[in-house]
């Protein structure tokens, strides 16, 4: 078989000819190719494409494995640090940086509205260790790290080009954060963003003083990040590592024991996160609309070469061998891919900034998503795939031999053909299948977590967040005297009802690991850990949020000693410690404190909207203060109203203090759900896509059968039988495909559940009412499709049926 | 049997509609054996399928028996049309993926007879038509006399009192067209009534009447 551009150009012309197939089957290839492409831009960016640093490989996180966690990251003492670096013969370099999402922040004045930024504390190591330099300047080192010289600040790409108009003057500029000047020292490059995309300036981890967390040595708050030497894996790195903390168990047993092995895993898995799972089950769902979307072609492609039967039998009475039939076809379809495959790549670039903009906030790099050389390569091999599939087989079917071999089997060629329809049909529903799993079991999923009782109201919550840090505020009494303050400012304003606030918002994480120490009968006995934490609140909290008081009382602003410390804790751990008894009036020991139970909260969901429930326990922010503090303020009617009378409220406390997140507490509840919610829209597309296109394949396929068979179907007529008749086997035709696909896509569908498992809450991936449920709504809509011109066939008219013939 | 009052066919066409029939009037009594002839274009063809209660886009009265089929509703017309009525095309109408078993089993099955019933039908049937060593063939491995012949059997298999044959010879050579016109002549022995179309003169003969055409115009009977 030899091709030269005569043929292809017969080929486009012969397209041309039909411009009505040529525009659907290229339409549903370039959505096809196109979504596959697009999706595969998040994955070859977020997964495959190599982290901006040098030689990305070789960088690891260095974390604690523990026999009763598992293993434990972001959890070193700067003295443990010390001693396992020192130690760490595996890496040519491990360094530490301190970052909080949410709490790790400086308040900024001086270029102009007060910010609260997100700050990086690193050592000295950190941009050696990654091997990367700034763009503008410098970054600091170990020289810089130390007090008296760790004045300075590197700014990302991002903050520079905001607030500095990408001015290679800011260098050298000074900023004021928390009352103190720092000078700029670098501007770092604009697809560096660690440890998280959300990182704004880069500061000297000497910077974290004893007064701001406890350096000692039970106390592990920084995170690592090592380069392996040469050669070296990550499990020899933690046998070595191991080896350390081992001995370090062995000499501080008071703080260590139970931290002596190791865990060491890629960098990339830290960045990355657990969205690798998510991403990987969205591939293979585009990647069954692209196969639904193909097969759709090939139906067109099959029906397209049995309606040129006669043309084949001129080409093949002329001479024309059954390969050179085959090639004939094949080149329509070679020149369908070709050009669907470019416009699929067109729709993925398209898609590329919607993506981008759908994914800030929500998955990792979402910023570098953009088309590279090896995205086009995958819609090229999208391209030799759809071509494999849209041609070959219909090609195959198409230039059979005609006249002998159906006058041997005594069975017309078109019944093949029909064979070739239905199974392709069948493909078509159980790939439709496959995804309406998904679609149904994510859509409960979704709905389920969105009705989760989390334990509070965020309705008519306004929240806002504040950082006290810095100059006055370093005064406990300050702070303490503002925070009041501003509590009665803000809770004169007309309609706010409730006005209270803590360290953290639910669901944002837990709290703080404190110990405590149970009194029974005037004595210690045991000693248990509030399993979400300790909670740092303000008189007022419980109210704000409406979480409930079920004994006792909350704080009030009498609540201000030390000597007996007032604490309330949740139903989780009094029904935990107290089973049988009353909790008010029980007694802990904090340190060296006594503490007493003054009331019993309802539980409240802290960590996020997934995570049940479980214990913890709160302390009067008053007496154990903290700078990060998120306010609630309930309102009467809606919390937008009130939003600019609570910035006044604190600007007339402090102008230069930023009010960083305010807005409607609703907002961050709809934000600790965006992924999923990300997640399931797109599953959820897919799967009406899915769907869609298998009730076109069912419709095309069927009224290709009716106009195939419309001479049958007047004798069935002449012969007797009913519209009914006519349509009830029309349609049965189709469905038995469809059921037999419909089958096929539920067996399939429980062989890969477990992929789907960790992205599900509280739904089995089994759920058979779920599966029921996506089985009934492919076989309803594919009957839908197969009635539509099953009706059209009941209503041929007999006469003319056998007169056309 | 039959009693056609006045029926005229037309289609629309611009200026004018044309007309396929006109003020056609014709009887057929039951047991008749009546041959439709006619040049091209006549109306034969249409008549049939008025006849055969195909078409009921004519204007007039249509009479089988007492019923005016030009006033049954579709559902009840087909009723009717399935009750008394067989059909034989001159291009046969077999059915290509069914075997010849298969073939004359189909008007039974849109009839409601019991399976095991057709079953004894259709094996007589085999049996009455000389076909039982064919019965398993499809329709592409047999000759056109063949298949013409398990038409017939088909058409009659359900016993309609009617039998409306549209050129059925058209397609045979001289030889073959001989035994289905013969076998015509039995089945009208044996009570059919048979209204046939034909241009041949000879098959004309087979029959006891000659209906004739022109122009849509009932030209001689």
């Amino acid at each position: 078989m030899s091709l030269n551009w005569r043929e292809v150009r017969q080929a486009a012309r012969a397209l041309a000819r039909t411009p009505g197939f040529t525009l659907v089957a290229l339409s549903t290839l370039a959505l096809g190719i196109g979504a596959s492409t697009a999706i595969f831009t998040v994955v070859q960016t977020v997964l495959l494409r190599e982290l901006p640093f040098d030689h990305p490989a070789e960088l690891v996180q260095v974390g604690h494995l523990r026999a009763s966690r598992g293993p434990v990251f972001g959890g070193f003492s700067p003295q443990d640090f010390e001693d396992v670096r020192a130690a760490s013969g595996t890496l040519t370099s491990l360094s530490s940086y301190f970052y909080t999402p949410g709490l790790g922040t400086r308040n900024l004045t001086g270029l102009g509205e007060p910010l609260n930024v997100a700050a990086v504390m690193a050592d000295g190591r950190l941009f050696g260790t990654l091997g990367v330099s700034a763009v503008q300047g410098r970054t600091f080192d170990a020289a810089d790290d130390v007090p008296g010289a760790n004045q300075v600040v590197v700014l990302s790409d991002g903050f520079w080009r905001t607030h500095f108009g990408a001015d290679p003057a800011a260098v050298g500029r000074t900023v004021q954060m928390d009352g103190q000047t720092f000078r700029i020292i670098g501007v770092m490059p604009p697809d560096f963003a660690f440890p998280s995309a959300e990182a704004q300036v880069w500061l000297p981890l000497s910077l974290v003083t004893d007064n701001d967390v406890p350096h000692l040595r039970q106390v592990r708050w920084l995170d690592t990040v090592g380069r392996l030497a040469a050669g070296v894996t990550p499990e020899e790195a933690a046998a070595q590592v191991s080896g350390a903390m081992a001995r370090l168990a062995r000499d501080f047993p008071e703080s260590n024991t139970d931290w002596d092995r190791a865990s060491v895993r890629p960098l990339a898995d830290q960045l990355i996160g657990n969205v690798r799972a998510p991403l990987m089950a969205l591939m293979a769902a585009v990647g069954v609309v692209f196969l639904i979307a193909v097969v759709n072609v090939a139906h067109l492609m099959l029906a397209r070469g049995l309606g040129r039967v006669r043309e084949l039998s001129i080409r093949a009475a002329l001479g024309a061998t059954r390969a050179r039939l085959v090639g004939h076809l094949l080149l329509e379809s070679a020149v369908l891919a070709t050009v669907g495959s470019a416009l699929g790549l067109l729709v993925a670039w398209l898609a590329t900034p919607l993506l981008t903009s759908i994914a800030a906030g929500t998955l990792p790099r979402a910023t570098e998503i953009a088309i590279d050389p090896v995205v086009a390569g995958y819609a090229v091999l999208a391209g030799v795939v759809a071509f494999l599939i849209v041609g070959i087989l219909p090609a195959l079917r198409s230039a059979e031999p005609t006249a002998d071999a159906s006058i041997r089997e005594g069975r017309g060629q078109t019944g093949a053909g029909h064979r070739l329809a239905s199974g392709l049909l069948a493909a078509e529903s159980g790939f439709a299948v496959l995804l309406l799993c998904g679609t149904v079991l994510t859509l409960s999923s979704l709905w389920k977590l969105t009705h989760v009782d989390p334990g509070f109201s965020a309705d008519q919550v306004a929240s806002f967040r504040l950082v006290l840090q810095g100059g006055r505020y370093e005064t406990r009494a300050y702070s303490e005297a503002f925070r009041r303050a501003l509590r009665e400012r803000v809770a004169q304003i007309p309609g706010v009802q409730a006005v209270g606030g803590g360290k953290r918002a639910p669901l944002t994480g837990g709290g703080e690991p404190y110990s405590l120490r149970v009194v029974r009968n005037g004595g210690v006995t045991d000693t248990i850990t509030p399993a979400a934490g300790m909670f740092m609140v303000t008189p007022g909290y419980f109210d704000a949020l409406s979480i409930p008081m079920l004994a006792g009382r909350e704080f009030t602003a009498a609540d201000t000693t030390r000597e007996i410390i007032p604490m309330v804790v949740s139903e989780a751990l009094a029904d935990q410690v107290w089973p049988e008894q009353d909790a008010v009036g029980q007694r802990f020991q904090i340190g060296g404190s006594d503490a007493v139970v003054i009331g019993v909260a309802g539980d409240v969901r802290q960590q996020s909207l997934q995570d049940p429930a479980v214990s913890m326990a709160y302390l009067p922010l008053g007496v154990f203060p903290r700078s990060a503090f998120n306010g609630f303020v309930r309102v009467a009617g809606s919390p937008l109203g009130y939003l600019a009378a609570i910035r006044a409220a604190v600007r007339e406390l402090d102008p230069d203090l930023p009010v960083s997140d305010l807005g409607p507490l609703t907002s961050q509840i709809e934000s600790s759900v965006a992924r999923p919610r990300l997640f399931t829209a797109l599953v959820a597309m897919f799967g009406t896509t899915a769907l869609l296109l298998a009730s076109l394949g069912v419709y095309g396929v069927v009224a290709q059968g009716v106009a195939r068979r419309r001479r049958e179907i007047g004798i069935r007529m002449v012969l007797g039988a009913r519209a009914a008749s006519v349509i009830r086997m029309v349609v049965s035709d189709a469905m038995r495909a469809a059921v037999v696909g419909a089958g096929a896509g539920l067996v399939a569908f429980l062989a890969v559940s477990r992929v789907l498992r960790s992205q599900l809450y509280q739904v089995q991936p089994t759920d058979p009412m779920a599966l029921t449920l996506a089985a009934a709504g492919l076989l309803g809509t594919a009957w839908l499709a197969a009635w539509l011109p099953a009706r059209r066939a009941a209503s041929i008219d007999p006469g003319d049926a056998l007169r056309s013939e | 049997m039959i009693r056609l009052v006045n029926v005229e066919k037309s289609v629309p066409t611009r200026p004018s509609p044309t007309f396929l029939l006109r003020q056609l009037n014709l009887q057929v009594q039951a047991g008749e054996f009546v041959t439709i002839m006619g040049p091209s274009g006549a109306g034969k063809s249409t008549l049939l399928a008025i006849l055969g209660m195909l078409d009921s886009e004519h204007t007039g009265e249509y009479w089988f028996g007492d019923h005016a089929v030009h006033a049954l509703a579709p559902k009840a017309r087909h009723a009717l049309a399935r009750a008394s009525v067989g059909f034989v095309f001159q291009q046969y109408h077999l059915l290509d993926d069914l075997t010849v078993a298969e073939n004359l089993d189909v008007p039974l099955g849109y009839r409601n007879v019991p399976s095991k019933e057709r079953q004894a039908i259709v094996a007589d049937t085999l049996d009455r038509f000389r076909m039982v060593g064919k019965k398993d063939l499809f329709p592409a491995q047999l000759s056109g006399g063949q298949q013409q012949l398990v038409a017939v059997a088909r058409a009659v298999i359900a016993k309609p009192p009617l039998l409306l044959a549209d050129e059925p010879t058209g397609n045979l050579h001289s030889e073959q067209g001989r035994k289905i016109m013969e076998l015509f002549r039995r089945l009208n022995e044996e009570g059919t009534t048979i209204v046939q179309v034909t241009h041949s003169e000879e098959n004309a003969r087979y029959g006891h009447r000659i209906v004739r055409l022109n122009d849509g115009w009932l030209s001689g009977d």
